[in-house]
């Protein structure tokens, strides 16, 4: 049984879920395996684990300039694999999504990724410049393997992109709930229950958002558009250059809402 | 609709192309898709966009026959002359046909990337006359190195972006104008400069570059009486080059090659050259070929010429050298100012760093292949590089 039954049934039971992301390797590796220890001993329900790419264009700022401090102390993929595979020592039940850009893949080879990801204990793939249309090209080698493909939905996907996807995705749908990452943030606050609603009606999985959510409120909010949970990514990477102490309050805040 | 290469609407040519974009992205490239179909498909938009080239833009293009160069290396050597081009480089020509496609999906606002400056200043030139809000992205090292197209820049009344991340460079200001679209592609249309990028950029930036290559044939036939034995284009993200090949690639007698940077050479890590040492990558949603480490991390690249410092290239490129119909070779930093040198001299023009890079292969291949004629597209004028020039020779000397 899939680890991610672990959140469908909490959702079930009417609770929400936290899953924060966790970017490995940033500042170096053994403080983001204390950032990913402080998350799940508090209570998080699954963990989204980044490996750090140079050029990051699904991500904001704050993202970007860790992954570069990450690599310049040195994170490689081989070592990655090995954190993920620490990570999983501590906990038998969170799921754990791994989050990397396509040619990070690409440039393992495929089959090789997949299969590393199976040993390492990594549950679903979320590759966030991949469509759904381009899945075909590493669905079997995740298959093969038993991870899931994780995609993400966007404010402005439609109906048809939604079917898209629905044909493709496993685990959870990360839903972007605002467009963008800098300039002018359009406030789409006002489509946000429409677009839970279609993304629901589309494909029957949870939808848990993320981008731009850092407080509690936001989160509050999220789901009371209809998410089933939150992702928090830029605030665990605040905390962790600025106050590790926070982590454990906030997660705990988190998971309780 | 181009029946000359394998192109499905998925934008794939052989492997590379196709789409490798955030979800956010996908719906406005399909939007943007259509419309350019729609707009190609259009009389009147082409109509259009050939009437501004023409009676704005200075076109069609002399053919240039370089008859100095010609008797000193025993080849003949001829330029098509896209530094005559309104706005000194070919990149005018697509410019103004995004630009106008821009307006005709009802966009008020146009972004760009540039790296030296020279798509930056078509697209600002393009957006004051069609008037419409631009804003133009560009690593802060090439502001540096290209002051003279910053200025031009904001003279025509956009804002420059000085990019701060990464390598501070073409690929840099690319991620983030990328970023900016994704926040406000419902009112901003994105203005690629060169054939790279997600479906449908290579396949529409190729269509209005595709002037240059059909203009060249048919000034060779009147002029020339024949077809050139070569044709030589410089390579970044490969637009011009796409422009030129595009006129002869039926005619398979006419060997096409692209010259690309070869920085400091390519033994060292300070090169940009793609296709000669370049492994197959995706990034900035297209499937290419790229540097990179065996992580997948891309290179920062090398060039003195700002306008092919880009670790990627256009997927039509990959799918060209791939397929045998072009060849791809490099010239150096030093045997592009060389070449930029001889070349200013013996035929009173100052090409561009980037153009720069073809004319140096040019004049090896006229040594090596005496009588035949090598056609070379001049893609830009230089005098955007002359601090840069002058640096450099102060510092070699």
């Amino acid at each position: 049984m899939s680890r991610y039954s672990f959140i469908t049934q909490k959702i079930k039971d009417g609770s929400h879920v936290y899953m924060p992301y966790v970017l490995l390797g940033y500042p170096d590796l053994e403080t983001s395996y204390e950032v990913a220890k402080t998350l799940i001993e508090n209570g998080a329900h699954g963990l989204e684990l980044g490996f750090p790419f140079r050029d990051p264009v699904a991500d904001g700022p704050v993202i970007e300039k860790a992954g570069n401090i990450a690599l310049n102390n040195g994170f490689t993929v081989d070592a990655g694999f090995q954190l993920v595979a620490r990570i999983r020592a501590l906990s038998a039940d969170v799921p754990l999504t791994l989050m990397l850009y396509y040619n990070m893949v690409l440039a393992r080879g495929v089959d090789k990724f997949f299969a590393d990801c199976k040993a390492a204990g990594i549950d679903g793939v979320l590759i966030p410049d991949m469509p759904p249309e381009r899945a075909d090209t590493v669905a079997p080698a995740a298959h093969a393997n038993g991870i899931e493909l994780v995609f993400i939905a966007a404010p402005t996907s439609t109906p048809e992109r939604l079917q898209k996807i629905a044909a493709v995705a496993g685990g959870f749908v990360y839903v972007v709930t605002r467009m963008g990452t800098t300039g002018a943030v359009e406030n789409y606050s006002d489509k946000l229950s429409a677009l839970f609603a279609s993304i629901k009606s589309h494909i029957d999985l949870p939808a848990i958002a993320g981008f731009g959510i850092s407080t509690p409120d936001q989160a509050r909010k999220m789901i009371g558009f209809g998410a089933d949970g939150v992702i928090t990514g830029s605030k665990i990477v605040d905390m962790t250059t600025n106050n590790m102490a926070e982590i454990a309050p906030h997660t705990k805040e988190m998971v309780g809402l | 609709m181009t029946a000359t290469l394998k192109n499905d609407d998925f934008g794939f040519f052989g492997e590379y192309g196709g789409t490798y974009s955030p979800e956010a992205l996908m719906p406005i490239l399909d939007e943007l898709l259509a419309a350019f179909r729609a707009a190609e498909a259009d009389p009147d938009f082409m109509q259009e966009y050939l009437s501004i080239l023409a009676n704005w833009g200075g076109r069609p293009t002399p053919l240039y026959y370089a008859g100095n160069l010609s008797r000193a290396y025993g080849a003949d050597l001829y330029f098509k002359r896209e530094d005559l081009m309104h706005g000194g480089a070919h990149k005018t020509n697509n410019a103004i046909g995004q630009v106008l496609l821009a307006k005709r999906m009802g966009k008020t606002r146009v972004i760009a990337e540039t790296g030296a400056g020279q798509h930056g200043v078509a697209t600002a030139m393009a957006c004051a006359k069609l008037s419409m809000e631009c804003v133009i992205y560009m690593g802060a090292v090439d502001v540096a190195r290209q002051a003279p197209n910053v200025e031009r820049m904001k003279l025509l009344g956009a804002e420059v972006i000085a990019v701060q991340s990464g390598g501070k460079t073409l690929k840099d200001a690319i991620n983030d104008a990328l970023r900016d679209w994704i926040a406000t592609c419902e009112t901003t249309s994105y203005v690629m400069g060169t054939v790279a990028g997600p479906h449908p950029f290579p396949t529409m930036v190729r269509k209005f570059q595709e002037v240059i290559g059909r203009e060249a044939r048919a000034q060779c036939l009147a002029q020339i009486g024949r077809l050139p034995d070569y044709a030589l284009a410089c390579v970044g993200g490969g637009s011009n080059a796409m422009g030129l090949f595009s006129g002869f690639m039926d005619d398979k007698d006419v060997q096409l090659i692209g010259v690309e940077p070869g920085g400091h050479g390519l033994d060292t890590d300070k090169h940009g050259a793609v296709l000669c040492k370049g492994v197959t990558a995706v990034l900035h949603g297209m499937k290419t070929l790229g540097l990179q480490d065996k992580d997948g991390q891309i290179f920062e690249t090398h060039s003195i010429s700002a306008g092919l410092d880009y670790p990627l290239i256009g997927p039509e490129h990959a799918y060209l050298r791939d397929t045998g119909r072009a060849s791809y070779v490099a010239a150096t930093d030093d045997e592009a100012v060389e070449a930029l040198q001889i070349f200013t001299r013996a035929e009173g023009i100052i090409p561009a760093l980037e153009s720069s890079h073809a004319i140096s292969y040019a004049l090896k291949l006229a040594r090596e292949q005496q009588g035949k004629i090598i056609l070379v597209n001049l893609s830009g004028r230089g005098d955007k590089d002359l601090a840069h020039i002058q640096a450099y020779l102060a510092e070699k000397a």
